[in-house]
């Protein structure tokens, strides 16, 4: 699979750029472990890496990793990401990795926007692309926002309606914020606000779903 | 004004006065016969005052004053002098007095009409006697009394003395009854009984005149008239009027009460005019007003409604110019029901012939002139052109003109502006009728009115273009100077930008002329055998799509084109392309193969209908598949020009009737075609092919709507870096009003639209703010 370059985004952590004591060639050594002969870990790669460490490959850490480590493109990690995230991370060894997944379970609660966001950019396959499937979508909305207000709604909207057959960023964006503040009984949804037609799409829906 | 001497001829025995001097001068000696004439001023004043007498006692007063001058030693007040005056005074003052009260004695017996009179002609006679009496004692006037009245002391001129003892002495003790009696004399005449009008008017100058200013003599105040008169007056108008309107309004209708109002009111003015002050004239009408008017206003309003309905002008008028008295507080409830009225005519007009009025423009203009014409003749001859009259017909104008039963059986809001374009392009195309140019103008003029009202001008605007277009192209328009006129009335409605746009298609075809001649002029004419003609056109400014279907150019054309292609290359140095609208042309072609008609019709058709026809100069029969073949025309094109030659009877189809046309189906010339005229039109436009332009027409204007819309954003926002939501939808509203109401949705979607392009973004943390990306 051929990879492209695509532009850079922001995500991930911002914290913590001063220098524990960790060994740059212990990194080094990590990383071939899991790459092989390429310059990248690949997807098999990644299934090793999961296993020694212990993760599901579902689990949502993985992502948070990679967004620790500002990865491109899921399910690929570049020498350089992985080097210089697992340095800001303070990792150089597997040990270190599974001390750590605490603290991403908490990044996942507490970054949970800025993940949310990564999620799309970092899903998107070919250059100059600006939407995603909705699939992917639907899968990671089920992940990030499983307790959602009105993740099951939107899931569901998105397979039934006709109109669309993608979701772009700002519709991506502007879902999360509609999920994280608009209440059940959309008391508090106003049509003249700045809401992307989709959403506004999505809450006629959901005015007609629930009319009683 | 009387005279302030009387003279006249006629002895009386005051011819026998004296004139006494010096030392002969006391009081006692002088007053008797001074007192004779006071006593026949007052009492016999027609028969006038002998000059010798008038002489007498002015000197004699004279004398009197000077000789008891103060001394040369005395100082200050009390002194000879002074006494002397003031004996006078005292002696005058009492003496009217007496008089006064003989004078209420008499008065005492009297009521009404005979009080007013004895007070009148009492007040007349002792008024003018009294002015002659002062100047008689000038001199106390100008010594005396104005050294003392300086000095603070309570006295006053001879003639304000006189005043002021009928005030306290009589006018004061019979004042109520004689306030009365004026008031029994007013309520007689509003119970329209004929009254002395110059008696009341001359009783009440006197209440005027005794309002005499206590600091200020000379000045009159209106206080007497107003406490003692106009008070009560106003109260016992206020009974009146209230108790007739209540009353007259259970008893008659609300027509005849307004009529009684206004002549009420009339009646009132005339009141001041002829006898009442002027200065109780405003608050006296609006009093009235406010009786008569505002305490029944709504009794006013509830009629209104039916004489609307029934179109009662008269009964309008009243009611407005009532109304408007009492302030716009009056007439806001009958603005807001005529909008009502004039909406729901409007819509019921329209409503009862709808079906009609959708197919045919005219009947829908025509429809929605009248009643808008009926209401504005109403604007100006019942409601006198008042603005919010006119504000209310405005809206409720634009109200039915865009959405009523026409637009909702068209399942379109737009349909209004599409069919007074179409309205304009049957006026302005030749027609069998030839109205004079005149008329049409004033239609014009009409249609621009109703324009004002649409809200989707663009609507109107590309139907406009694209009717325009097609008269240029077909030649279909009636006079030049017509079309110029539109363009002007354009102009003003519309602006610059879009009129030029219509300017440059007429220069287009003066070109074209011009460019024809040179090539018919040129070598390359030869080269066809054709005659034929060519309009060049520039892209851009006309409204004409590339054709939407392909087209194998018969033999015989193919020549001309490729002619002028060559000739119009050369021109241009190949720097142009030449894009051909086959879809636009036509020709003639001339027949001989009817049996009905020797020498064969000429038919007038499309350059398609060319090209299908021409075949049946090989062929006898031809099926629709191999038609299709050689002329390369697509499914529905083929179609809808098979469809129109079979209409016109110059091809006969086998099977005939068939709903959809197939590759099977045979076609054949018509050799039994007939025709009254020699020259057959048969380029006539299928009913299918007609809706479809109209919705595509419709599907432009969305398009371009779309891209109005996302320009306006990106100007504002390149103009104001960051503006929340609710401002920028307001903006892109307000910028775009002009030419058409942009639908929210719409607006947001181009804001989607401009944000996946990045054209603009969200600003971080301000989900409701957007920011410019430069």
């Amino acid at each position: 699979m051929a990879r492209t370059k695509k532009r850079k985004h922001s995500g991930g952590d911002k914290r913590d750029s001063k220098k524990r004591r960790v060994s740059g060639s212990k990194i080094l050594k990590m990383f071939k472990q899991f790459a092989g002969e390429e310059d990248y870990i690949g997807p098999e790669g990644l299934l090793k890496f999961c296993d020694e460490i212990g993760l599901d490959p579902e689990d949502i850490v993985l992502l948070v990793i990679s967004w620790h480590l500002k990865a491109e493109q899921a399910l690929y990690f570049t020498q350089e990401e992985f080097v210089e995230g697992l340095q800001k991370l303070g990792i150089d060894s597997i040990k270190k990795f599974k001390k750590k997944i605490p603290a991403f379970r908490k990044d996942a609660v507490d970054h949970l926007s800025s993940i949310f966001e990564y999620a799309f950019t970092f899903s998107i396959e070919e250059q100059n692309q600006h939407y995603i499937d909705f699939d992917t979508a639907i899968s990671y909305i089920q992940l990030l926002q499983k307790n959602g207000t009105h993740t099951n709604d939107f899931c569901e909207f998105l397979k039934k309606q006709t109109s669309y057959k993608v979701i772009n960023k700002d519709q991506w964006k502007m879902f999360y914020e509609f999920n994280n503040t608009v209440s059940n009984d959309l008391s508090d949804y106003d049509e003249n606000e700045a809401w992307p037609v989709m959403i506004d799409e999505f809450a006629e829906y959901l005015q007609e779903k629930y009319k009683d | 004004v009387l005279p302030t001497k009387l003279y006249c001829r006629g002895g009386s025995n005051l011819d026998k006065t004296h004139l006494m001097l010096g030392r002969q001068l006391t009081l006692e000696k002088l007053w008797p016969e001074l007192e004779e004439g006071l006593t026949h001023l007052l009492t016999r004043l027609t028969e006038g005052l002998s000059n010798r007498a008038y002489m007498t006692y002015y000197t004699n007063v004279y004398n009197f004053c000077t000789n008891n001058r103060p001394g040369a030693n005395a100082r200050g007040k009390s002194s000879g002098g002074n006494f002397a005056g003031e004996k006078m005074y005292e002696k005058l003052r009492s003496f009217l007095q007496n008089y006064m009260v003989g004078v209420r004695e008499i008065a005492d017996h009297r009521v009404d009409d005979s009080l007013l009179n004895f007070y009148k002609v009492e007040w007349d006679r002792y008024t003018t006697a009294m002015k002659t009496v002062s100047n008689i004692f000038e001199y106390l006037n100008r010594h005396w009394i104005k050294r003392e009245s300086e000095d603070g002391k309570q006295v006053y001129d001879i003639y304000t003395l006189s005043l002021v003892i009928w005030r306290d002495e009589l006018f004061e003790r019979i004042k109520p009854k004689l306030t009365e009696a004026l008031l029994e004399c007013i309520e007689k005449e509003r119970d329209s009984e004929q009254i002395d009008t110059s008696l009341v008017s001359g009783v009440i100058n006197a209440y005027v005149s005794l309002g005499l200013n206590k600091d200020k003599p000379q000045e009159n105040t209106l206080m007497v008239y107003r406490t003692d008169f106009e008070d009560e007056f106003m109260h016992r108008t206020e009974i009146y009027y209230t108790q007739e309107s209540t009353s007259y309004i259970q008893n008659n209708s609300v027509s005849d009460y307004m009529k009684k109002v206004l002549q009420r009111l009339q009646e009132e003015e005339n009141r001041v005019q002829t006898y009442l002050h002027p200065d109780t004239g405003p608050s006296l009408i609006r009093r009235c007003e406010s009786i008569l008017v505002e305490k029944h206003k709504e009794t006013l309003w509830n009629e209104f409604q039916s004489l609307l309905q029934d179109d009662m002008l008269d009964d309008l008028i009243c009611m407005y110019t009532l109304l408007e008295k009492i302030g716009a507080e009056g007439l806001d409830p009958l603005k807001d029901m005529l909008e009502r009225h004039v909406q729901n005519m409007g819509g019921i007009a329209i409503q009862n012939d709808a079906e009609n009025a959708l197919d045919s423009p005219r009947t829908y203009v025509e429809i929605i002139l009248e009643v808008h014409g009926q209401f504005s003749d109403l604007l100006v001859n019942a409601f006198r052109n008042d603005p919010g009259f006119s504000a209310a017909l405005d809206k409720a104008c634009r109200r039915f003109i865009n959405d009523n039963a026409v637009t909702k059986l068209a399942r379109s809001s737009s349909k209004s502006p599409e069919l007074l374009a179409k309205y304009c392009d049957i006026l302005l195309k030749k027609s069998a009728q030839n109205p004079e140019e005149k008329e049409i103008l004033d239609v014009l003029d009409n249609i621009m009115t109703v324009f004002k009202y649409i809200e989707d001008k663009d609507v109107f605007q590309t139907f406009y273009s694209k009717m325009l277009a097609k008269r240029l192209i077909y030649g279909t328009s009636s006079s030049e100077y017509l079309e110029g006129q539109m363009i002007s009335k354009l102009k003003s409605n519309c602006g610059y930008e879009y009129t030029t746009k219509l300017g440059r298609m007429f220069n287009d075809m003066s070109l074209s002329r011009d460019i024809v001649a040179e090539f018919v002029d040129s070598p390359y004419a030869n080269a066809s055998s054709v005659d034929f003609q060519v309009l060049v056109l520039a892209t851009g400014s006309w409204p004409l799509q590339q054709p939407i279907t392909n087209f194998s150019i018969p033999e015989d054309l193919q020549q001309c084109q490729s002619a002028f292609m060559e000739f119009y290359q050369k021109k241009h140095d190949g720097s142009r392309t030449l894009n051909w609208l086959m879809q636009f042309s036509k020709g003639e072609l001339k027949t001989k193969y009817t049996k009905t008609n020797k020498s064969g019709y000429i038919f007038q058709c499309s350059t398609y209908q060319m090209g299908i026809l021409l075949l049946f100069n090989e062929e006898n029969i031809l099926n629709a598949e191999a038609i299709q073949q050689a002329t390369q025309l697509t499914d529905s094109v083929l179609r809808n020009t098979l469809l129109s030659l079979i209409k016109t009877r110059v091809l006969l189809m086998a099977p005939k009737n068939a709903r959809t046309i197939t590759k099977k189906h045979r076609f054949t010339l018509n050799p039994k075609f007939k025709n009254k005229r020699a020259k057959v039109l048969i380029n006539i436009p299928v009913r299918e092919a007609v809706n479809e332009q109209s919705k595509a027409i419709h599907d432009t204007v969305l398009e371009d709507r779309k891209l109005q819309i996302q320009a306006a954003t990106v100007r504002i926002m390149k103009a104001r870096r960051t503006l929340r939501h609710g401002v920028l939808m307001s903006e892109i509203i307000s910028q775009l009003q002009t030419r058409f109401t942009p639908k929210i949705s719409l607006i947001k979607k181009c804001i989607d639209i401009l944000i996946e392009k990045e054209y603009i973004e969200r600003v971080e943390g301000q989900k409701d703010q957007y920011a410019y990306v430069a």
